[in-house]
């Protein structure tokens, strides 16, 4: 009777693979676990749900109409920026109309002011975020070709964050730019350029840096 | 018989797979959360903000009656010359020059210490980590201007755009009964004022900026341009010593204006 109730060898081999299957599946469990909690997530709850992607520039969609523009120079003497009104393509979609500004901006002023950008300078890309960061790709020449002191440099920042922040360029996306982010050649700014400031996080418009807002305080005497 | 010793090596071989798999399956998950833990203590290592951590380990006065201190902090330095003139005047030269004719000026009144007296490179966060450790009462860093626009000339004084609600900001505060912007603008403004007063040359207002050199400092701190080595004329000024020295007496007035109106 007692060898009658032993189990059979095909029985033992199935209990074993169903106790390695089970022991296999048990260690996956702990293994995603534990890399789940070494992030910082909780395994417990369901997976974040993702930003929508950022939304590249393409082609620019025709424009419809023109809207007036405030791009901001340096001024003749290069102590603070100074505005220059342009009448530029409007479109729906406010990261085209920064785009369109940026090109502008990069293409030089047509007064007396002075452009603080190197002509070598492109942009490689700009992404508009759900949180009104604009984020702006600069292409390399800008970290060789730029003057590094304090002066240029913050009036390069505040020439680019002053004119893409201001509110016509929003389009009938609603979509709104409070603040850019700077990356040259796709990575963030080491301290090659700027050289001075620190731009590892966004920048938010200063009006400080406007002639019209008596930025600075110039002392002409 | 045979059929039962084949079972009893398979049940063997199982039982040791089975307790292979619990070792591994302790033991892996373990050795992930220790190298997990040894890389976040690196991390943590490398990103802590160096002023705040020195500025806890500050050095205490060594009695209530000392000196007050000013860190004079020339910029640039070693292998970073910074900017060059067209005849070839180096900014890491220029500023250390002033930074030792003012600290020389200075040196009858006030503990003064600079963040480099010789041709050497320093971080930002080196120099402002040895403005927190000295406890000092006032930072001034030296730098030169430089433009594209070559017409472009005079002193520019800079503070930081980020010291009001900044845990610096916060001690600047607590010293001084002022918030750091304030503290900052006032230092500011006597600078600019001194220098405007003893050399009668443009100065071009006070701006805010996120200057690098000025974050996580717990004093009143400015950055100051001291001209332009990039517009000729200036540039030949500052190859001079005399024009240097007045650069020098213009910070040392400042400075001492500022520190006088504070006690």
């Amino acid at each position: 009777m007692a060898e009658n109730r032993e189990p059979t060898f095909s029985r033992k081999l199935f209990l074993a693979v169903w106790a390695m299957a089970t022991l296999i599946l048990l260690f996956t469990v702990i293994l995603l676990t534990s890399e789940l909690i070494r992030l910082g997530r909780n395994p417990l709850t369901l997976p974040e749900v993702l930003p929508e992607p950022m939304k590249p520039v393409t082609e620019s969609p025709s424009a419809k109409e023109s809207r007036e523009v405030v791009l901001y120079f340096a001024s003749a003497d290069a102590r603070q920026l100074a505005g220059d009104s342009r009448r530029l393509p409007y479109v729906d979609h406010t990261v085209d109309n920064c785009r369109t500004a940026l090109e502008a901006l990069l293409d030089g002023p047509v007064t007396s002011l002075q452009s603080v950008i190197p002509s070598t300078v492109e942009v490689r890309g700009m992404w508009l975020m759900d949180n009104g960061e604009l984020i702006v790709d600069f292409t390399y020449p800008l970290q060789t070709d730029s003057r590094k002191s304090v002066s240029e440099e913050a009036l390069f920042v505040y020439s680019v964050v002053n004119t893409l922040t201001q509110s016509a360029l929003q389009g009938s996306d609603k979509a709104v730019v409070q603040s850019v982010r700077f990356l040259i050649d796709g990575q963030p700014p080491t301290n090659l350029y700027p050289a001075h400031l620190n731009l590892a996080g966004p920048v938010y418009p200063d009006s400080d840096w406007l002639a019209d807002a008596g930025g600075g305080q110039p002392d002409d005497a | 018989m045979i059929v039962a010793g084949r079972d009893r090596t398979v049940s063997s071989l199982g039982t040791v797979a089975i307790a292979l798999l619990l070792i591994v399956a302790v033991l892996v998950p373990a050795a992930g959360a220790a190298a997990a833990a040894e890389e976040n203590g690196r991390v943590e290592t490398e990103e802590l903000p160096a002023p705040d951590g020195a500025a806890e380990e500050s050095a205490p006065r060594s009695s209530p009656a000392s000196k007050p201190v000013v860190v004079l902090d020339p910029g640039h330095g070693g292998g970073d010359p910074g900017e060059t003139g067209a005849a070839g005047t180096r900014e890491e030269d220029v500023v250390l020059d002033i930074a030792l004719r003012t600290a020389e000026l200075l040196a009858d009144g006030f503990e003064v210490i600079l963040t480099r007296r010789e041709d050497v490179a320093l971080t930002h966060e080196q120099r402002a980590n040895e403005a927190n450790y000295r406890d000092a009462d006032v930072f001034v860093s030296i730098h030169l201007g430089a433009s594209s626009a070559v017409s472009a000339n005079g002193v520019g004084v800079f503070v930081s755009s980020g010291t009001m609600t900044t845990p610096a900001g916060r001690t600047i505060a607590s010293r001084t009964g002022q918030n750091g912007q304030t503290e900052n603008r006032r230092l500011a403004e006597q600078v600019a004022s001194s220098i405007h007063a003893s050399t009668a040359s443009t100065v071009r207002g006070i701006h805010t900026a996120p200057c690098r050199v000025l974050e996580g400092l717990t004093m009143p701190a400015v950055l100051v341009e001291a001209g332009f080595v990039t517009n000729p004329v200036e540039e030949e000024l500052l190859a001079g010593e005399s024009y240097r020295q007045t650069r020098a007496e213009g910070l040392a007035e400042g400075i001492r204006a500022f520190l006088a109106s504070d006690r």
